[in-house]
């Protein structure tokens, strides 16, 4: 008879990390299958070449690291389509390469998986949007963006209808509002994401719209500029939001606000929502660490 | 800070049917090994030596200090030796070890003819009854003459969260006249108004036969009745401490509780000691998982060892590596050997075989809070880790790690599969003993 020790609890709950990073990348999928439909081959080379370059840095990353070659989990192949889903169509393929090459290497710059202080794909989004000299990162295949049109009062042109279907000008997997509305209940439901930093940041963000440019533009603002993307697959990355509930509230509102503000003011134009983000990182630690006040645990008596 | 009534984990594992059938009586082995010593460390001496005859019930070690308990001999028979073994929380301590000769005589108390409150608390003092989840220190130090008649409300869990500890469950529907009597010694030590029974939301059907039996044989008793969630470990006594706390300041001369909260098997225990005079050398148990053959709640004597509960209970695979468990899934301490003895701190004995244990590889965490929104005692148990892993116990420390009360929810959510609850428990350690505690 051969017993077996180990200290408890010897049993575990059946969802393990990388089958968060499958269902996130299922949902990506989704999103990027509307944008093929709308924009043609070109998404399959910016999607494979931001996947595997995603990949490969990875793999290059971590042997820097630690010297030795460990299978990769499924996190950098989330980035990676990411990093496609929010890619302006007409970018050229080796952009894409940059981007996710950026993204990872940023996570490894605070020390690998889970240390990273800024959203991979939002940074690399906006540090690209910097340094592309001579490249309009606002032009956004055929037509105006959205958002574009909204701020420059052009509003009458834009259908809502086909706001929710995607056919619209955008960055790749970010314009078909329908597919990203189904994934953000499923992920929800499949506890992947949380309904508090949902519900804050839509909630915060509409108030700011209210206030800053009324009562009729809170709909197509929400949704234009990629900020339901954004609010359903990055402001939920674990890594990169607050662990406590009241901290991932407050987090979510400021992402919200800073959004909108952003947003309504056409500051960074179609990058808005992602610098908004960069910004929301910074105080989820600072969140956290106010919060943590409440979570010192009970005192026992015994 | 308040507990954290929402959190805690939802097992999704259906309980066995164990609670249905009533409770069997173990076989006797031929040698019984009692550990005279609880996990709250109180010294004993032993009052027999090898080649004394015994009785069912002779004392066999008495307290040398006034925190110990009274352990008494589990069979009749002759005290073959006394040895130094180890208990199944770990201890090493004097184990008496009585050669059983199957005469079944019993030496049992006095009848009890006063039943007033400080007879009561005489009778519980010496009925070597302890709290299986206080890390067995005597149940009579709670109710201290500080205690008694104070009017305070007595709370009794009828059922666990646990998904195989049906004990309690088992004895509500089976022996309810029993549980109710020692309730009602319970209520009467504290001079009680009303007697709370506290139910999960599943255990519906022992709620139902209570409130029927109430109904019908003690229409005068004065009860209420309270369901708690489903969630583990919801039934924790801790948690119900907190929970149903009346005023933190009248309860600092009661040994530190908050609230008084018993279980069924202690009322059973409590009414057989009052009613029949036998004292506490047994416990209901529950020996379950899905590697054992005949399933069910067993009266387990202190003294009887894992290998004679495995031969009695059968196993499906012997031949294949499997785990025996001196408590539930959760929480359960997996035992090395099965020449362990089961003492009066054993909550259940679960035999899990690798389709129910799970075994995974660490990797790094990906601070998702899936184990701060678990956890009970409002702790937050990434950064406590992180705390273990750096060596900053000043720190754990203010991150409140004493309060942790070691239910694995942490460990169980954990999508990155962190060792947390073992790392949390070995900081809490740590600390303890940097003050110079005895935990």
């Amino acid at each position: 008879m051969k017993l077996l020790v180990s200290p408890a609890p010897h049993k575990i709950s059946s969802q393990s990390v990388n089958d968060m990073y499958i269902t996130i990348s299922i949902a990506l999928f989704a999103c990027l299958s509307v944008g093929f439909i709308n924009y043609g081959v070109n998404v399959l080379l910016i999607v494979a070449t931001a996947v595997l370059s995603a990949l490969a840095s990875e793999i290059l990353f971590n042997l820097i690291k630690t010297r030795q070659f460990d299978f990769p989990n499924l996190s950098c192949i989330v980035t990676g389509l990411v990093v496609a889903c929010i890619s302006p169509i007409n970018m050229p393929w080796y952009f894409a390469a940059v981007a996710s090459v950026i993204a990872i290497g940023s996570k490894y710059l605070f020390g690998g998986i889970g240390n990273n202080l800024f959203n991979p794909s939002a940074l690399a989004r906006s540090v690209l949007g910097c340094l592309a000299l001579g490249f309009s990162f606002d032009y956004f295949g055929e037509g105006n963006t959205a958002l574009k049109l909204i701020l420059t009062g052009e509003k009458g042109s834009l259908e809502l209808a086909k706001l929710f279907t995607g056919e619209v000008a955008g960055a790749i997997g970010t314009t078909c509002i329908i597919i990203i509305l189904i994934a953000m209940v499923a992920l929800i439901v499949l506890k992947v994401i949380r309904l508090e930093s949902v519900a804050f940041a839509l909630l915060s963000f509409c108030a700011v719209i209210w206030i800053a440019m009324g009562f009729e533009n809170i709909l197509p603002m929400l949704l234009s500029g990629s900020f339901l993307f954004v609010v359903v697959f990055m402001l939920g990355d674990p890594t990169t939001s607050s662990y406590s509930f009241s901290g991932r509230c407050v987090y979510a509102i400021v992402f919200g606000v800073i959004a909108a503000l952003t947003m309504s003011h056409n500051v960074f134009g179609e990058s808005a929502v992602f610098f908004a983000l960069l910004i929301a990182n910074l105080f989820a630690p600072m969140a956290d660490r106010v919060f943590s006040i409440f979570h010192r645990g009970v005192k026992l008596n015994d | 800070m308040a507990i954290n009534l929402l959190s805690g984990v939802n097992l999704r594992m259906t309980k066995d049917d164990t609670h249905i059938n009533d409770i069997i009586e173990i076989r006797p082995p031929e040698l019984y090994s009692v550990p005279v010593v609880c996990t709250n460390g109180y010294p004993v001496t032993v009052t027999v030596k090898v080649g004394d005859k015994v009785k069912e019930g002779t004392l066999i070690a008495k307290p040398s200090q006034s925190k110990g308990v009274f352990v008494y001999s589990p069979t009749s028979g002759t005290v073959v030796s006394i040895v130094e073994k180890f208990t199944p929380t770990g201890m090493k301590c004097k184990h008496v070890v009585i050669k059983n000769d199957n005469l079944l005589q019993e030496h049992n108390f006095p009848e009890m003819t006063d039943k007033s409150p400080k007879e009561l608390l005489k009778r519980l003092a010496i009925s070597g009854i302890v709290d299986a989840n206080f890390g067995g220190s005597p149940t009579y130090l709670r109710y201290t003459l500080n205690a008694i008649e104070k009017k305070f409300n007595l709370y009794v869990t009828m059922s666990n969260t646990d998904p195989y500890l049906t004990a309690n469950e088992c004895l509500t529907l089976n022996r309810t006249a029993e549980v109710v009597g020692g309730a009602k010694y319970f209520a009467s030590l504290l001079a009680s108004e009303f007697i709370v029974f506290v139910f999960t939301a599943r255990a519906r059907q022992a709620k139902k036969h209570l409130i029927q039996f109430l109904k019908k044989h003690e229409p005068n008793l004065k009860y209420k009745i309270k369901t708690i969630s489903n969630n583990y470990p919801s039934d924790n006594i801790h948690l119900l401490n907190e929970k149903f706390k009346e005023s933190r300041n009248m309860f600092v001369e009661t040994y530190g509780k908050k609230a008084f909260v018993e279980d069924a098997i202690t009322c059973f225990s409590f009414f057989n000691s009052v009613e029949y005079g036998k004292p506490n050398m047994y416990r209901v148990i529950t020996i379950s998982g899905n590697n054992i053959i005949r399933k069910g709640n067993y009266i387990v004597k202190s003294g009887t060892t894992f290998q004679h509960v495995l031969e009695v209970v059968g196993v499906k695979t012997p031949d294949k590596p499997f785990k025996i468990l001196n408590g539930g899934i959760m929480g359960g301490l997996a035992e090395y050997s099965t020449d362990i003895s089961c003492n009066l701190e054993t909550l259940s004995v679960t035999f899990v075989d690798n389709t129910e244990y799970s075994e995974a590889k660490e990797s790094p965490c990906i601070n998702c809070g899936k184990c701060v929104a678990a956890c009970p005692m409002n702790l937050l148990p990434n950064v406590l880790d992180d705390y273990c892993l750096r060596r900053k116990t000043f720190d754990a420390e203010r991150y409140g790690v004493k309060s942790c009360i070691e239910c694995g929810c942490c460990s169980y959510v954990c999508p990155a599969r962190r060792y947390l609850a073992q790392r949390i428990g070995l900081v809490k350690r740590q600390v303890s003993r940097r003050k110079g505690g005895s935990k």
